[in-house]
């Protein structure tokens, strides 16, 4: 439709080159679109860690957090570096994780709406994570490595029944649905069954990051970096893998294999993620979504940018829990299920191979 | 070396455990040489196409490229060899032409630290020259026609390699002026360059007017093979397509007509 119409145009005015000029400005992706994005979201960013240090029961200002931090000792900056800070930064590096998860996964599945969290990888590595935090907790930072097999399982399982000759997207997210049905139940089954004794299970099993601390933190930033450089590998892998199998095999790519490499690194950060702040749906999905339209399909920008903006989301939306029924608080799963949810649904409603 | 740049024998596939598509096909494709493959809708054309671009592996029989057994050739090493434009394709709609015709050096890089070389930007601004897409190099391909497109394939193919190409109805989505200038586009990379070409084709005149060898399929066998003289008559055209064509000669050039 598009097309034509824009064939038209160039042809009733003569001004082609105009047009075409006018066309690429609004085009996703432009560079200068681009730019613009990573800026304003970095901005923002940085923009609610602060708003977020301040929500509570003590408040300090942008330069006494600063001078609290570098200068001199100072209780009130003390308490929220102890309590709040970690909290920050365990939002920011699981929303990194996940979005960027989320975004290979689509790329693995080629379909923009897998997501690890909603098709099953986080609640699988989230059981083997509640299994390892209860009987295993001395093992603290190797939970991810545990939580990555339980991810690896659930893709598998995901994987090969959802996989026929080609993939198709409903029957994905069925199956999906139906494992993370299974290792969510199991999670929960198991957290009753313990009484909720073992509170930094629970916290995995209810994706409460409210009592994260620094140690969670350390752990999550290591292995959130060892993802993130074998990101940078995934960069072409991924743009191969947005070609139809046969067209990327006739170029000389070893299809299968490459699915495989690409698979295990989205699968790895999703379940560190996931190791630490639970199993979040949707975040994989809507993050990855947005940034394609604001910066395109090209994961040299979109893996990065993802990333980012996932950071930012994630941080709004725990902020938000605090923030809104204070003194109480919401969690930050519930929020984003409560905002996935619709917006899921309008993804759907909208996927042309859907229809 | 040999004469023959495949050479199937025996070969046998299908989609399904209990459908054949294709029963024992023998096949020799002539080096340097313009080959059609023609045959009725579901004769099994893109299914040999499919095997020879290793999508698919035979079930049974055997399939030869150059002297070696084509399962043995590493992916990458018959990239460089052999290039194809399939039927259809996917690609992300906000992909620039030119990076999509980039692509076709993928068979040329390290995977891991992929770095373009001269020799890459080299063969893809002449593929993009030879194709007429230079113009609309820094478009983006979800704006482009349908003949447009096919064009670019085409040179995402002869960015790759200008030894062997596998084209499948390559002239499809295209209108006349664009199906001859394409056609004698490869044509001319046949001649000039000793570009071996099969190409899976649906018109009758175009297949007369440009194969050198022309391979006639029909229920997953191969009926005919030879030259067009050979192969194209107008009884075998009555037995595999079911209808009544005349061929005639006009200004020394045989043409098909149907009635």
């Amino acid at each position: 439709m598009e097309q034509t119409e824009k064939k038209t145009d160039e042809r009733a005015c003569g001004c082609a080159e105009g047009i075409s000029e006018k066309k690429k400005k609004r085009k996703r992706g432009g560079a200068l679109q681009t730019v613009l994005a990573f800026a304003v979201t970095a901005a923002l960013l940085v923009v609610f860690a602060v708003l977020a240090a301040n929500i509570g029961g003590i408040k300090v200002g942008f330069w006494q957090l600063l001078k609290g931090i570098f200068v001199e000792y100072d209780e009130d900056v003390y308490i929220i570096l102890q309590l709040r800070f970690p909290r920050i930064f365990v939002a920011i590096l699981g929303g990194m994780a996940m979005s960027a998860a989320g975004v290979i996964t689509q790329a693995v599945m080629r379909s923009p709406l897998a997501d690890p969290g909603i098709i099953g990888i986080s609640a699988g590595s989230s059981f083997v994570a509640v299994l390892v935090t209860a009987f295993f907790p001395a093992l603290g930072a190797l939970t991810p490595l545990f939580s990555f097999a339980g991810g690896v399982l659930a893709f598998v399982i995901v994987y090969a029944l959802s996989w026929k000759g080609g993939l198709s997207p409903v029957r994905l997210i069925l199956v999906g649905i139906a494992v993370n049905a299974l290792f969510t139940g199991l999670s929960e089954a198991f957290n009753q069954m313990t009484g909720n004794n073992y509170s930094g299970a629970a916290s995995i099993v209810e994706s409460n990051i409210s009592l994260k601390d620094w140690d969670d933190v350390k752990t999550l930033a290591v292995y959130v970096a060892i993802g993130a450089a074998a990101c940078v590998f995934c960069i072409k892998k991924c743009n191969l893998l947005a070609l139809s199998d046969r067209l990327a095999g006739s170029i000389g790519v070893n299809v299968a294999r490459t699915r495989l490499q690409v698979s295990a690194v989205a699968v790895f950060l999703a379940s560190a993620s996931t190791a630490v702040v639970g199993s979040i749906s949707f975040l994989g999905l809507i993050v990855p979504h947005i940034a394609r339209l604001l910066v395109g399909n090209d994961h040299k920008k979109l893996i990065p940018y993802s990333a980012l903006l996932g950071a930012l989301f994630f941080l709004v939306a725990d902020t938000v829990g605090r923030w809104i029924a204070y003194p109480y608080e919401i969690g930050v799963s519930i929020i984003m299920s409560v905002i996935g949810g619709p917006l899921f649904i309008v993804l759907l409603l909208r996927s042309k191979k859907h229809a | 070396m040999p004469d023959n740049i495949f050479e199937l024998s025996g070969v046998s596939f299908g989609y399904e455990k209990t459908a054949q598509v294709l029963d024992g096909v023998d096949l020799v494709v002539p080096k340097g040489k313009v080959t059609a493959l023609i045959g009725p809708n579901g004769c099994g054309k893109t299914t040999v196409f499919a095997l020879l671009t290793k999508t698919y592996r035979p079930r049974s029989g055997k399939i030869v490229f150059d002297g070696k057994d084509l399962s043995e050739i590493p992916r990458k090493d018959y990239a460089r060899r052999v290039a194809a434009v399939h039927q259809y394709n996917t690609v992300p709609d906000d992909m620039t032409v030119r990076r999509l015709v980039s692509m076709g050096r993928t068979a040329y890089h390290n995977m891991m630290f992929p770095r373009a070389t001269t020799d890459d930007f080299e063969a893809v601004d002449r593929a993009l020259e030879e194709t007429h897409t230079a113009e609309f190099a820094e478009k983006q391909v979800g704006e482009l026609s349908g003949g447009q497109m096919q064009r670019v394939w085409l040179a995402l193919a002869l960015a790759q390699t200008r030894e062997t190409l596998l084209l499948d109805e390559i002239t499809t989505y295209l209108d006349v002026h664009y199906q001859y200038e394409i056609l004698n586009l490869i044509r001319s990379f046949n001649r000039e360059h000793g570009t071996t070409v099969l190409m899976v084709l649906h018109d009758i005149n175009q297949t007369i007017r440009y194969a050198d060898n022309v391979v006639m399929m029909k229920h997953g066998k191969i009926l005919a093979t030879g030259s067009a003289e050979e192969v194209i008559t107008e009884e075998r055209l009555r037995e595999v397509y079911g209808v009544d064509a005349k061929l005639a000669t006009v200004q020394d050039k045989k043409i098909c007509i149907f009635e």
